[in-house]
């Protein structure tokens, strides 16, 4: 942390006072120079080096006092750390040095040296520059570069984030009595190193009630909780009772669909598509249930990653595995986008970049984002790095399903998917009669629009009429609308099964998806590398890079992308490689913070330099290897963790511990923390036990017409999203883009702008008006007191301890203490002559306490 | 009762807050609820350390960092170098596309794009010569708020809040109008280790539009008070007793205090923020009439509104000014939005005798370069932008440090974000090297270590 913050300063007192500094020499800089051969030394000399003073030092070195494009290249370092757009030489990779692909003149925009400063190079000292450069472009010159105002990238490789994850070996102390499990002992020892000692344990209830929270997202039953109770008393080992529950758990359908929702939150995930238009995504569900699936399954975390980045170019036995692969790559397309942009290229680029910053956000924790428009400000990621992954996307068509903006632009269907097995759809059939009204309600509209343009033909010069042109809006909005719904349909108006996600483009024609009005769009179709973009701008393409992965582990060129291919599947490889160093990191430690509401790494969706360092690096990497050891199996680490004794600590407060670790970065006690909105409103549902807990088929967005998020009539109605009525789990509500459901705004639910792994928890009135005087409170608050009345039937004091602990078990899991039965009878009295409003009143009490919102 | 507990106002010593878990101060100050005494009382005002200028805030933040340029800092030269190489190595300059003038006695130059705000330039005062840290947006956003990025820290909101307490206990002292889901989120208006109740409440979200018919959901109650009351008593007291458990629990006090303002606020916020108690010429001179501008109007009426009825700190986020392309079009639309709307916020702040005691302040996370981005933009500049006060004790129709000859960078008596948060606090009477709350063993200011108060700004 301190060292982290040491280096953002100097960045930042650097780039605040402008000043030019030097860097300090690299290490193994002088190696290098001395490591080159006599011969090689020789030939830069009597070859290269006379090219380079010749022709570029004029604009491009310290002694001329200019460096353009941001651009040295009198020395080594300054060469391979390049300008504003990269890397000027990569040793032995010439598509990546922009030295060479600028003295090519292949592109006049980065065409080197320009024609006032004596224009190309001859033949001759153009392949003397690619030879050296294919040859590991050996480079004497020692000299220190100037820093620009710039990142000095060889430093930021050294990022513990980039370096191999270690094996790591258990602290072992005879006379630690203290840990259960190994991950224990790595905690033990920093503490004990610190002079810290933990607090007791948990209770038994709160380690129930925790374990249930934390894996399901739901209370224990009071049912469980006396089956729990009972045997406790049978004197069986808490540890046993607790191994029995958390294996019933972590089989439990209810575990994909808490698991589920955090992985969603990862992928940014929401049913429409945000920004200018806000059209909604009706097959978005789709991918919900996939993800919700693919944690009850257990399938190995780097597949799941596999299959959300490339699963429509992965193998496939049946079309059942085909349509959930396909499903899978709805991650890439459920991101959002502004329809209304009018620029396809401007359009298609967008996507590709909200792409890329999801993918490595989302996987490795990295903002590759930040290198669209020149190199990475933090981390060792250059501009051509970003634009051979641009590549990669840009060869991707996104299917995602949304019927644009308004007249239709930039509409795109979704996948179809294989109708000789049976899908579930979201939607009920329709008549074949409707479908055949909705065809002919077309056919009259469009027929409509050409006669007016056929009008409009000649009468030329006449201006248009207003009316008119308002008639035409709507007409095209009306056929664009009925275009979109129709393909829901076959003829005989049964649904067509579709989902969200991506395909290679073809090489071969532009794809019939894309219904867009892409006139100008040429340029981005089929299978291609992309230009590098000078400083982002569509309109200033420079030289083309080829496809490719990042260069941050040295293993870039290894990745080979096939001609015919997109390269999703090798950048997925990559990613999910066991060598990756950050992928398993970055997955562990999310699971870490979902255990136990903080990460040990602070900064979840950022393990670049700009992050965080870890609380504890050696059981982050202990973790990791054995994670993918594991064959990446969440629910093996989850189960490891929570029977951990780390895991199983109160939250107790210990004054003296608080003022060493005030953070608790040594882990003293379990760090308590609120319950996230889904589990709030999930748990009040299960206490007046309305809670439909079983899977939901489609969502509101999916079965209504496609349209846009707002009033109705097409879309879907924003207050029937707000005060959804519905009784399912929360990952089941409808989550489009700007407004969602009135409990999980006010209780932090993400907003999907960009990859948020943590939840937000503020603490403010309005969640407690919302508890003291919402409908929905309200209605679980009347659910549970009837439930508590019709076991114990009565006046409003009959059989008050019964009640009153029922009470307490389903909503806080435990029993009332004498005080609080005081505190209840108090409650009860104020409206002593109706049991049902008087307990309604006891149960919302019961909702509003903090203990119910807190996991403790 | 003991001073303590018939104090429902924040203090300001830290001593007195620690002391709120030792005595349970959400309970008694609960008890008193209870007996009754709900209505409004006179609140006393925190001490502060030398005599305030301003007693309260209204901060438009312009989420996305405007271009300064091109808005409240005249860069003759810049016109004169136009399309010559930028200080970036490979850059072009770019001249604003739009024209300057000077206005008002001061003669302050500001861009065509602000013609309403211009009739007040004698009631501005202008910093050319700010600066923050990192060109990223998050970063900048949180440090614009909190004063880093870094750490987890209470925003300006919250300790001004801290530092004055509350001059309406049935209302929130701190209320953030429309703020961004991202870019630091709910940081920005946080109260970190500060208790939660220096939190700001958040009104209307990012996207929303109208404000004419905004309210605080689920203001109303649907049991009768004496009911409400009672259930209040049970979840207080439930609260209480977690809070004795377990010794140190803010944010079960932080609760505690939460249940509290919602039961006061419950009668108090819906007349607040019932806008249609605004006469038609009022709501004209703001723009809620026109839908270039009515949104933005409306946010600007409810926070002169919620200022006058006794709320310390009031932001309104706008954007989004990040105009890395489109420039030309997008940038003339946002300043529409706002331009009318700040002119009739100044104008009738000033007519009822408010602008005098509240600081008005105009700023963006950042500025953006002189160069060009593209054809058509311009990229992050974190060396120099511009931020504007007005009243609350500032000197008014001046302008503050230079951002050199093209507005690239600050080059006369820069003023660094934490220079600004310290002359903030000032200006409300506090020290920044005072107002300070320990946490963990260590005292916390919003300044850190750093920190110098511009004094030439201040009347």
């Amino acid at each position: 942390m301190k060292m982290q913050c040491f280096r953002i300063i100097m960045l930042c007192s650097a780039a605040t006072i402008g000043l030019i500094g030097i860097s300090a020499p690299v290490a193994g800089q002088d190696a290098e120079s001395s490591s080159i051969s006599n011969r090689d030394r020789q030939r830069f000399e009597s070859d290269v080096r006379p090219i380079l003073v010749k022709h570029c030092y004029e604009c491009h070195s310290q002694e001329s006092g200019r460096a353009e494009g941001g651009l040295l290249l009198d020395t080594r370092e300054a060469s391979r750390r390049g300008g504003d757009s990269g890397p000027a030489v990569v040793p032995g990779n010439v598509s990546r040095s922009l030295l060479v692909l600028a003295i090519r003149y292949q592109n006049a925009d980065l065409a080197m040296p320009p024609s006032d400063a004596g224009g190309k190079l001859s033949n001759r000292e153009i392949r003397i520059l690619e030879e050296w450069v294919r040859n590991g472009a050996p480079d004497p010159r020692d000299g220190e570069p100037i820093e620009r105002e710039h990142y000095n990238y060889d430093q930021a490789r050294q990022w513990w984030a980039f370096q191999p994850v270690q094996k790591m070996s258990v602290p072992s102390d005879e006379n630690d009595s203290w840990s259960w499990v190994d991950l224990d002992r790595f905690i033990q020892a920093k503490r004990q190193a610190a002079e810290l000692t933990p607090v007791a344990d948990a209770s038994p209830e709160a380690i129930l009630r925790r374990v249930c929270f934390d894996l399901i997202g739901l209370p224990p039953s009071v049912d469980e909780l006396q089956q729990f109770w009972s045997r406790l008393d049978q004197r069986e080992p808490l540890r046993d009772i607790l191994a029995d529950h958390v294996d019933r758990l972590l089989q439990s359908q209810q575990f994909g669909m808490h698991w589920g929702r955090h992985w969603l939150d990862v992928a940014r995930f929401a049913e429409s598509s945000g920004r200018d238009v806000n059209a909604t995504y009706p097959h978005a569900w789709r991918y919900r249930d996939y993800v919700i699936d693919a944690f009850n399954k257990g399938v190995p975390y780097d597949q799941f990653l596999r299959e959300q980045i490339a699963g429509d170019l992965l193998p496939y036995q049946n079309d059942y595995e085909r349509t959930r692969q396909l499903i899978a790559t709805g991650f890439l397309a459920v991101g959002s986008r502004s329809l209304n942009e009018m620029n396809p290229r401007q359009f298609a680029v967008d996507q590709a970049d909200e792409q890329i910053d999801s993918v490595f956000q989302a996987t490795m924790a990295l903002t590759v984002g930040c290198a669209r428009c020149h190199d990475h400000k933090f981390d060792p990621i250059p501009q051509t790095d970003y634009t051979a992954i641009a590549g990669i996307f840009l060869s991707t068509e996104t299917y995602y399903g949304a019927t644009g903006g308004g007249i239709g632009r930039n509409r795109a269907e979704g996948i179809a998917l294989s109708t000789n097995i049976s899908q579930t759809v979201a939607r009920k059939n329709l008549n074949p009669n409707a479908v055949a009204e909705m065809k002919e309600e077309l056919t009259a509209l469009r027929a409509q629009l050409e006669e007016f343009q056929k009008q409009r033909q000649q009468q030329r010069r006449q201006p248009d009429n207003p009316a008119q042109v308002q008639m035409v809006l709507q007409n095209r909005a009306r056929i664009n609308l009925l275009e979109a719904e129709l393909t829901n349909y076959d003829e005989n108006g049964n649904v067509l099964p579709y989902a969200m996600g991506v395909l290679d483009k073809s090489n071969q024609a532009p794809s019939r998806f894309v219904l867009a009005r892409n006139r100008g769009a040429n340029a981005l179709t089929g299978i291609m590398d992309s230009p590098l973009f000078v400083r982002g701008d569509i309109a200033a393409p420079s030289d083309r890079i080829p496809r490719g992965v990042l260069t941050l582990f040295d293993n870039a060129d290894s990745v080979q992308i096939p001609r015919q291919s997109s390269g999703r599947l090798e950048l997925a490889n990559w990613v999910t490689s066991p060598d990756n160093p950050m992928t398993a990191r970055v997955a562990v430690n999310r699971i870490w913070y979902w255990l136990f509401g903080k990460g040990l790494v602070a900064s979840l969706d950022n393990f670049g330099t700009s992050g965080s360092e870890p609380t504890h690096p050696e059981l982050l990497d202990f973790l990791a290897n054995q994670f993918i050891e594991s064959g990446w199996n969440t629910k093996a680490l989850i189960r490891d963790i929570v029977m951990s004794h780390t895991y199983q600590l109160a939250t107790q407060h210990n004054e003296a511990m608080f003022l060493k670790d005030p953070d608790n970065s040594s882990y003293w006690r379990y760090p308590d923390r609120r319950l996230t909105a889904e589990c709030i409103r999930d748990a009040m549902l299960a206490a007046s036990g309305k809670l439909d807990d079983s899977p939901q088929i489609g969502s509101y967005v999916g079965r209504s017409m496609a349209g846009v998020v707002g009033q109705g009539r097409v879309g879907i109605r924003e207050d029937l999203v707000v005060r959804d009525s519905s009784q399912a789990r929360s990952i089941f509500l409808p989550v489009p883009r700007g407004v969602s459901n009135e409990l999980l705004s006010t209780f932090d639910f993400p907003d999907a702008a960009a990859v948020q792994t943590a939840r937000e928890t503020t603490n403010v009135p309005t969640q407690s008006l919302y508890l003291l005087n919402s409908l929905f409170v309200s209605e679980q608050a009347s659910g549970l007191a009837n439930r508590i009345l019709r076991s114990y039937p009565g006046k409003t004091f009959d059989r008050f301890d019964d009640r009153i602990e029922l009470a307490y078990q389903a909503v806080h899991s435990r029993n009332p203490s004498e005080l609080e039965k005081g505190l209840a009878r108090k409650l009860l009295s104020a409206q002593p002559g109706i049991p049902k409003s008087a307990w309604t009143s006891l149960c919302r009490g019961l909702f509003g306490a903090t203990e119910f919102r807190y996991l403790d | 009762m003991t001073k303590l507990c018939t104090s429902r106002q924040p203090l300001v010593s830290r001593r007195d807050v620690l002391q709120y878990s030792s005595c349970g101060f959400g309970w008694l100050a609960f008890s008193s609820l209870l007996a009754n005494s709900s209505s409004a009382r006179s609140a006393e005002p925190n001490k502060t350390h030398f005599p305030a200028k301003a007693k309260r805030v209204i901060f438009l933040c312009m989420r996305g960092a405007p271009s300064h340029v091109d808005t409240f800092d005249y860069k003759p030269l810049l016109i004169r170098d136009d399309g010559k190489n930028g200080p970036r190595p490979g850059s072009k300059l770019m001249k604003s596309p739009w024209t300057f003038k000077q206005h008002g006695q001061s003669g302050l130059w500001i861009s065509e794009l602000f013609p309403e705000v211009a009739r007040h330039a004698d009631e501005l005062c202008m910093i050319h010569s700010m600066q923050t840290d990192l060109p990223a947006h998050p970063q900048a956003m949180l440090r614009l708020h909190t004063g880093t990025s870094q750490f987890i820290r209470p925003s300006l909101g919250a300790w001004t809040l801290y530092g004055l307490g509350t001059e309406n206990e049935n209302l929130p002292g701190f209320i953030s109008i429309s703020p961004p889901g991202g870019g630091g989120g709910a940081q920005n208006y946080g109260s970190a280790f500060l208790p939660a109740i220096y939190q700001g409440t958040k009104i209307g979200s990012d996207n929303r539009a109208s404000m004419a018919n905004a309210t605080v959901p689920n203001i109303k109650p649907l049991v009768s008070k004496d009911v409400q009351r009672a259930e209040l008593q049970f979840i207080q007291g439930m609260n209480h007793e977690k809070l004795q458990q377990e010794g140190y629990q803010p944010d079960v006090e932080g609760v505690i205090q939460s249940y509290e303002l919602a039961f006061r606020m419950q009668s108090e916020m819906p007349k607040v923020m019932d806008l249609s108690k605004e006469t038609a010429e009022t709501q004209r001179l703001y723009g809620t009439d026109v839908n270039a501008t009515s949104a933005f109007a409306q946010k600007c009426l409810l926070a002169r509104r919620f200022i006058e009825a006794g709320v310390r700190f009031v932001e309104i986020t706008h954007g989004n000014w990040d105009h890395h392309n489109n420039i030309d079009v997008e940038l003339p639309r946002n300043c529409e939005a706002i331009d009318r709307p700040i002119a009739g916020l100044l104008a009738d702040l000033e007519r009822r005798g408010l602008l005098e005691e509240t600081l008005v302040v105009w700023t963006g996370e950042f500025g953006r370069t002189p160069y060009a981005q593209g054809r058509n933009g311009r990229d992050h500049n974190n060396l120099a932008f511009t931020l504007w006060m007005a009243g609350g004790g500032v000197k008014a129709g001046t302008s503050y440090g230079s951002s050199g000859d093209h507005g690239h960078i600050a080059v006369d008596r820069p003023v660094p974000m934490v220079d600004f948060h310290a002359t903030l606090l000032a200006l409300l009477g506090l020290d920044h090297e005072k107002l300070t709350y320990r946490y963990a063993g260590r005292d916390f200011r919003l300044t850190d270590v750093r920190g110098r108060v511009v004094r030439d700004v201040i009347a």
